[in-house]
């Protein structure tokens, strides 16, 4: 004798879930891959919802912007991010522990700073030889906006504008005059 | 266009591991939830947490392959921890009722969308049992494990569900003969 309850058995039950949940949920595994940093520590209040963040660079090419920070200022922790297709969309970079985003021009949300006609937030890189970084910036293809000196608060430093016209203020601790 | 919509197709690395199962397995893992607690809302919140403890455990190491049978695996384990906090919760309401006797050997064919309906009507107890020896069809043995039972006790709860689920699919007008 079967048994009924036989007839509640599944077959094939796969069900696509709406589209709306099938992103939300890859893009929500992409952050348990991309933000947890083990050695990262929050500051502020206790719960306060930041867990840091990360300043995304809009430039005409990544590939040639990835060869420029990866020469002048050491870039590692290269990852490239591409459709199906091969097109690359997304690329990050660190540079120290700070990490960093690349994404195409694309108006009117990605705009460069040769689309917008200059940068409106200079980057501060903590180095320990300012001169050294400078003068490999400026190898790799960089401009000096402010030459590197001395300065009254301690530390020495200068500012750059790379290729793509992002700037950059680059600064050492001020050796104690022996 | 943003980076969660791009496959990091570059890099053999964890992510890659699973967003290149994630097209296959959702609809298998949703599908498999959503058949089984009947409300989509649910279907896609357990959904969720079987892939975010497969990340979590590609990411930590624990895990080196994802596969669609390891995910299908975990969300049900998610199922049954949702109805244990839900049979909890209905303990706190009501004492479980308790069917007596025995199904008689019930001999009839049953109508399937109606054979389900009435699964879903149950306490969570009887449907738990009923779900994961029949719509799963696994073992007794398997089904004890699964709900922290030994197997008497489930042999005993599995007579309990058929009467109930006989009951109330007699109730519902469900052919008798």
């Amino acid at each position: 004798m079967s048994d009924p309850l036989d007839v509640l058995r599944a077959r094939s039950s796969a069900q696509n879930p709406p589209p709306r949940f099938v992103l939300e949920l890859y893009q929500r595994l992409h952050r348990e891959f991309v933000l947890p940093t083990p050695g990262i520590q929050r500051d502020g209040p206790a719960g306060a919802p930041v867990r840091r963040a990360v300043p995304c660079l809009i430039v005409p090419d990544i590939n040639q912007a990835l060869d420029f920070y990866q020469s002048a200022f050491g870039a590692g922790g290269v990852e490239r991010h591409s459709l199906p297709d091969g097109t690359l969309v997304y690329a990050a970079f660190r540079l120290g522990d700070t990490p960093f985003g690349l994404a195409a021009d694309e108006p009117p949300w990605n705009r460069s700073p040769a689309i917008l006609g200059g940068s409106t937030v200079p980057i501060d890189l903590d180095v320990d030889d300012a001169d050294m970084v400078v003068r490999l910036a400026v190898t790799a293809g960089a401009q000096v906006v402010i030459p590197v000196a001395d300065q009254s608060y301690g530390q020495r430093a200068g500012r750059l504008a790379d290729p793509f016209g992002h700037l950059w203020i680059i600064s050492s601790p001020l050796q104690p005059t022996s | 266009m943003g980076v969660s919509e791009s496959s990091a197709v570059q890099r053999d690395d964890p992510f890659v591991r699973l967003a290149a199962v994630y097209p296959e397995a959702l609809p298998e893992v949703y599908g498999y939830l959503r058949h089984r607690c009947g409300d989509s809302g649910l279907a896609e919140d357990l959904t969720a947490e079987a892939f975010v403890q497969a990340a979590r455990s590609l990411r930590d190491g624990t895990l080196d392959q994802v596969t669609t049978a390891w995910l299908v695996t975990v969300a049900r384990n998610k199922l049954i921890d949702h109805w244990r906090r839900q049979a909890r919760s209905e303990q706190m309401l009501r004492s479980v009722e308790d069917e007596r006797g025995d199904d008689g050997g019930w001999d009839t064919r049953l109508d399937a969308m109606l054979a389900a309906e009435t699964l879903r009507s149950l306490g969570v107890q009887h449907r738990a049992a009923l779900t994961l020896r029949y719509v799963d069809d696994l073992p007794v043995a398997e089904v004890a494990r699964l709900l922290g039972r030994t197997v008497a006790a489930t042999e005993a709860l599995l007579v309990r569900a058929r009467v109930a689920f006989r009951r109330a699919y007699e109730a519902t007008g469900g052919e008798r003969r």
